[in-house]
């Protein structure tokens, strides 16, 4: 693993929540003393974010596409209850 | 299909198996909402984030589940239906939504990256995706995506990771009000 790799799996488990305490002190000591770590840590939150954003309406896409029948909507335990109301 | 199968699913990132439970819940959860003054619209998107909802935390391994996966996703959907009720309430008569600047430029950032998420290769983009939001490890990762093991997906994962960050970085550099 090169310095770049390294320096990148730093970042990353930081974010992920996977370093330990000590861990996690020595790299926000180290963020207060480089604009430049804390300018790449911004940064990599919201690539996160984007990430994230993409992978849902992603998701919601394909679930869209999905085939609802809307005669189900008035089967099952719903419509039991509508008969007791 | 059973709880335990669904489930085992979801852990690998069998996507197939939130459509089952999408066709599955759906009209007893989208009614639960419009019973509740919701229209058809709003229904679907609650019910839709909160599957996604539990779809995460059980390929994030965060979920134990002790109750039935539609009591789960029902409950989830109750939460994010009275939340939107309240947000309604609070917003009802205000003018929509005024920008103010950091989160303006906030929001531009992140449009700016999707946009290079969606112009990016599609095979490293799912595995971006399968990792950071799904929340699938290296091990799941190599299953899902046919790769040899855990550290070919890791090196993979982050040649992906590294082509994205420049992508994205070239695209700031071109957009000045961004500095």
């Amino acid at each position: 693993m090169n310095a770049d790799e390294k320096y990148f799996h730093m970042v990353d488990d930081y974010l992920s929540h996977q370093l330990n305490p000590e861990e996690v002190l020595r790299f926000e000591q180290a963020m207060k003393n480089s604009p430049d770590l804390t300018e790449e840590v911004n940064f990599q939150k919201d690539v996160r974010n984007a990430l994230h954003d993409f992978r849902k309406s992603e998701l919601k896409g394909r679930l869209n596409n999905l085939p609802i029948k809307e005669s189900t909507y008035t089967s099952g335990f719903w419509s039991f209850q509508e008969r007791q109301l | 299909m059973k709880d335990k199968e669904v489930i085992d699913r979801i852990e690998k990132g069998d996507e197939s198996a939130l459509d089952y439970l999408y066709i599955k819940l759906y009209s007893m959860i989208t009614r639960s909402i419009l019973k509740n003054g919701g229209n058809e619209e709003e229904a679907k998107d609650i019910f839709q984030d909160a599957l996604i909802v539990f779809w995460q935390k059980v390929s994030k391994r965060e979920l134990t589940l002790t109750a039935k996966i539609s009591t789960y996703v029902y409950s989830v959907s109750q939460n994010l239906w009275h939340k939107e009720l309240l947000r309604k309430k609070r917003y009802a008569g205000e003018p929509a939504d005024i920008p103010f600047s950091e989160d303006f430029e906030n929001k531009e950032r992140i449009k700016i990256i999707r946009d290079c998420i969606d112009k990016m290769g599609k095979s490293c983009r799912d595995i971006l995706t399968a990792h950071y939001f799904d929340g699938l490890g290296m091990t799941e990762i190599a299953e899902k995506f046919g790769l040899a093991n855990a550290d070919t997906a890791k090196t993979r994962k982050y040649k992906c990771k590294k082509k994205l960050d420049l992508f994205v970085k070239s695209h700031f550099t071109s957009n000045d009000f961004l500095d």
